[in-house]
């Protein structure tokens, strides 16, 4: 919410950067948690 | 049948493609399986088959070791390769 303050008031380089921050954090946690979920197994061809 | 009851001692000869399985284990789960036995392959011509419980390689009990462990004692085993195995349903009894 402080980030969508700054984007809202000022539009700042830092208040972009905090944004895309936050997205790219969000974006990474879902990527881990899915591929936690759909991939539990490990194969190994030998 | 009595006979699936019995664990299974398996002997195999390196392949230059392998052994012809496929070791595969469950994150978080204790326990590797076989899958993907390649038919006329080293393994299936042991007796290996999909979903057999690995108990042993080479003598050793491996029942809590980690899917990367087994890899490993599998890879350096050599040119043959020893594994007591267990059918699943009997296993898990």
């Amino acid at each position: 919410s402080q980030a969508m303050k700054k984007w809202v008031q000022g539009n700042s380089d830092e208040a972009q950067e905090e944004m895309a921050w936050q997205i790219a954090k969000m974006i990474v946690n879902d990527v881990v948690h899915q591929s936690n979920h759909n991939s539990p197994g490990k194969s190994t061809k030998l | 049948e009595e006979e699936d009851l019995k664990p299974k001692f398996c002997r195999m000869e390196k392949t230059p493609d392998g052994y012809g399985f496929h070791l595969n284990g469950i994150q978080g789960v204790f326990g590797q399986f076989i899958k993907e036995v390649v038919k006329g392959g080293a393994a299936e011509r042991a007796g290996l088959e999909d979903d057999d419980m690995v108990v042993e390689v080479n003598g050793v009990n491996v029942e809590k070791s980690s899917h990367h462990e087994v890899v490993e004692m599998i890879r350096r085993s050599g040119n043959s390769l020893e594994m007591l195995v267990a059918r699943k349903s009997v296993y898990e009894k």
